[in-house]
């Protein structure tokens, strides 16, 4: 039993990081909370529907293909929405990104819920109902599959980060944007390629979330909270804990399921939540 | 401005609402209205008591409370229970402002040591385990004694919330012209500063928080004696937080008429968008409300203000 | 090289610089001194672009300065050590040296320019895998010569680099400074709290009051003149004892 909830909760735990890894990102480099990011998630998920159902493409394979796509999107909602986050003083552009990003929710849900009607929908790959002997116990097929390629995303995210130039720069951006303009890094070039990066990395966390779980146009809510749980565990804007922190929430989550079934699941998360947010603000696994 | 306009303005205002208070008492009984005007009317009461609940917190203290959806869902909740049980309907209401004090106190109280994003979130989150809770524990419809219908008509619903309405802003008046309004301005302003001039940050927000739920509370009662039937769930979903800030964000924070004038401007929309669009009317919304955020930051008041003083300085 | 006329700045309502002019001609090194708040910082930051000036000229081999954003103004050749200990803390030193040679053309000579600036302070070759956080306030603030130099900039502004640090570290940064001067000829802008170290160093000198120049002299004039010994160095040296 115990070796159950260990493995379903490192499983989930992994996931978890995928869907917030791209929230983080976003904070940290710009120090706005994009409280639609569930939303980008769903639109994610939706892309990866209609290429497995229209084309055929395997969603696995449709994952770069999504990024591309989504990586548009967040260019376009830099522009759009927080390139003009600018105008405000600096003290306000927090506060602001929060009610902007919040009624962007209302304009995405309902364009999704308008595009592709309110049915819930999933992907059932030919591998769907498959599942593997794990030490014992029985791990669905597509639960590995996105573990495999959770580590492939942020292995990759890390390798751009710390090895190129673009992504040395949106580090150091994070950091000290002041500094960093010294250097002649263009700030606002910057900001759009993490926006994108960002919103990118939702989509592929959606493909995820079709192929685990279902998604519907309402649904962007529950990642948004899951994204935003992680992040406090984390740390606002700690890239690096994002992993540690999914995982500890996927274990407790499993171990609130044990104990009080699998209704409580969420909820277990969100007091967690609440009382991290009350003890430790600066994160689980901050020093 | 000096002192003799302020006071002349503020008492023109009064007269105003005084007038406006008036015709809208008259309205149903000078008028055949019909139950389709006096039922929008009744929705267009609940968003001035919700959104100037959630102004009070959100525009005066600069907190942005996103868990409003559990005051209302609670009071909503706690009267049907109350009523269903055999309590009197009066009570029952009032009793549904109570639960959403104690509410706050228990699970509110706490997130109100959280600043700026983290309170948002906590409350938020908060407001999510709430719903999923109730969701569990309430998954079917609610229903009130049978002898409801024969009590309560429309009119009788009508005439309660159109006092909440006026209650409410009452309330909000009496607080923001207070001392504490005071406390609170200085506090949305430079919450350090505030402290080191001696006001209590902790204790005046929570004094906000508490009215601002209570009024919530007493919506919500109001809302389960209108509708009768209710689905908890339904009245815990983030709508009721996202509609109410809506409204008091497009009309302006901060300012008493500014909900009043956001609200007008929300059921308006949402009524004449959901006959033609349905839900597309969110889409319109949002973006609305995203233009006013960064192009009215103050709302649509700061525009009448920005008018008018365009045509003092023509004149 | 770097001309400043009559330029106005302010923060807000509040009037920080009062039609300030200065020039600095190529393979000078110019410091600007004068009291806490006399607008010596607000010049660097006007003249990188943080700032924008509301009348008045900034212009810069021939080239006007005020329209354009930060990192243009970087990439035409100005690079600035600031007076926070500003290193990137959570990326290693080599990351920091490596990202100051983010532009085109310093990118394309970045070895060369990494083995001149490890020479110069060997230290940070010991250190280069560190977090730059690690370091002490000396090595911080070296790292951040280090940094602007690996952008190759024609113009380097020094915004107070000896503030916190100890008199011993201060003499063997500016010792560094002027070795730095005398290898490569680079022009240098130097705004300094301490001011005799400042004018030793310095071919010419600026002296900034209440936002505005009041003062303009052979730095070894300034060195002798008793008026300005009396105004500011009286604090300066006592402190440095």
């Amino acid at each position: 039993m115990i070796a159950q909830i260990i493995m379903y909760g490192v499983i989930i735990g992994i996931f978890y990081a995928l869907v917030a890894v791209g929230l983080s990102l976003l904070f940290g480099v710009m120090k706005y909370m994009n409280i639609a990011h569930g939303s980008f998630v769903v639109i994610g998920g939706y892309i990866s529907f209609w290429l497995f159902n229209l084309l055929g493409i395997d969603p696995f394979l449709s994952i770069p293909f999504v990024l591309v796509i989504m990586f548009v999107i967040g260019l376009i909602v830099y522009g759009l929405v927080f390139s003009p986050l600018k105008r405000f003083a600096e003290g306000q552009r927090l506060g602001n990104s929060m009610l902007i990003t919040f009624g962007l929710i209302l304009v995405l849900d309902n364009l999704v819920a308008f595009l592709w009607t309110s049915d819930v929908k999933t992907i059932t790959a030919p591998y769907s109902g498959q599942v593997i002997q794990l030490l014992g116990i029985r791990v669905p097929f597509t639960s590995l599959g996105v573990i495999g390629v959770t580590f492939a995303i942020i292995g990759i995210l890390h390798l751009f980060l710390s090895r190129t130039y673009i992504g040395q720069s949106i580090k150091a951006t994070a950091q000290d944007w002041e500094a960093a303009s010294l250097l002649g890094i263009n700030i606002n070039r910057t900001y759009l390629i993490a926006c994108g990066i960002s919103v990118a990395l939702a989509g592929a966390a959606g493909t995820a979330v079709v192929l685990m779980y279902s998604i519907s146009p309402y649904s962007g809510l529950e990642w948004m909270l899951i994204s935003m749980i992680v992040l406090v565990f984390a740390g606002l804007g700690k890239i690096r804990e994002v992993f540690l922190a999914g995982l500890a929430l996927g274990l407790l989550e499993q171990l609130g399921v044990f104990l009080l079934g699998g209704h409580y699941r969420a909820v277990v998360g969100l007091v967690l939540f609440v009382l991290i947010l009350i003890l430790r603000p600066q994160g689980l696994f901050a020093k | 401005m000096n002192e003799t306009d302020k006071s002349r303005q503020s008492f023109l205002a009064y007269i105003v609402g005084g007038v406006v208070v008036l015709i809208f008492i008259l309205l149903p009984v000078s008028m055949n209205v019909g139950r389709y005007v006096l039922s929008l009317l009744f929705t267009f009461f609940i968003y001035i008591v919700l959104s100037q609940s959630w102004n009070l917190v959100g525009g005066y203290t600069g907190q942005f409370n996103l868990g409003l959806a559990a005051y209302f869902g609670s009071g909503v909740l706690s009267c049907s229970i109350f009523y269903s049980s055999g309590i009197n309907p009066i009570l029952s209401l009032l009793a549904a402002g109570f639960v959403a004090i104690a509410l706050a106190c228990i699970i509110g109280l706490p997130t109100m040591r959280l600043r700026g994003v983290y309170f948002s979130i906590g409350t938020l989150a908060l407001a999510e385990a709430l719903r999923l809770t109730v969701t569990n524990l309430w998954p079917t419809s609610l229903y009130v004694p049978a002898t409801h219908y024969e009590r309560f008509t429309i009119l009788t619903n009508y005439y309660m919330a159109l006092g909440l309405a006026v209650f409410t802003i009452i309330v909000v008046h009496l607080m923001v012209n207070s001392r504490i309004g005071m406390a609170l301005t200085a506090i949305r302003d430079d919450e350090d500063a505030a402290k080191s001039m001696g006001v209590s940050p902790t204790k005046h927000k929570v004094t906000v928080f508490v009215v601002s739920s209570f009024l919530a509370g007493l919506a919500g009662g109001v809302f389960t004696l209108f509708r009768g039937v209710i689905t908890p769930t339904f009245q815990f979903t983030p709508e009721w937080t996202f509609g109410p800030l809506v409204a008091a964000c497009i009309g302006g924070l901060g300012t008493i008429v500014g909900p009043l004038l956001g609200s007008v401007f929300f059921v308006i929309l949402q009524e004449i968008f959901s006959q033609t669009l349905g839900k597309m009317h969110f889409i319109i919304t949002g973006i609305l409300f995203i233009l006013v955020i960064l192009f009215l930051p103050r709302g649509l008041v700061q525009s009448a203000t920005t008018i008018r003083q365009l045509f003092k300085s023509k004149l | 090289m770097l001309e400043i006329k009559d330029v106005d700045v302010y923060y807000g309502d509040l009037r920080a610089l009062t039609e300030v002019s200065l020039t600095v001609n190529k393979g000078e090194i110019v410091t600007l001194i004068g009291s806490n708040g006399a607008g010596k910082s607000t010049t660097l930051r006007t003249i990188c672009g943080f700032l924008r000036p509301a009348s008045g000229v900034v212009r810069f081999s021939g080239q006007s300065l005020v329209t354009h954003a930060v990192h243009r103004i970087a990439e035409m050749g100005i690079s600035m050590v600031t007076e926070e200990k500003r290193v990137f803390r959570d990326m290693t030193v080599f990351e920091n040296l490596r990202l100051g040679a983010f532009m085109g053309k310093a990118r394309k000579r970045k070895d060369e320019t990494l083995d001149w600036v490890y020479k110069m302070s060997p230290v940070l070759q010991e250190r280069s895998r560190q977090k730059a956080g690690t370091l002490s306030g000396g090595e911080q603030q070296m790292l951040l010569v280090g940094r602007a130099l690996m952008s190759q900039p024609e113009l380097l502004l020094l915004d107070e680099i000896s503030f916190g640090l100890s008199p011993l570290l201060v003499k063997n940064l500016f010792k560094t400074i002027k070795e730095i001067h005398m290898s490569t000829g680079m022009t240098i802008l130097l705004v300094e709290q301490n001011v005799h170290m400042a004018l030793e160093l310095a071919d010419r000198a600026y002296v900034m009051e209440s936002g505005a120049v009041v003062a303009e002299g052979q730095a070894a004039d300034f060195l002798s003149s008793k008026q300005i010994k009396d105004a500011y160095f009286g604090v300066t040296t006592e402190e440095c004892r």
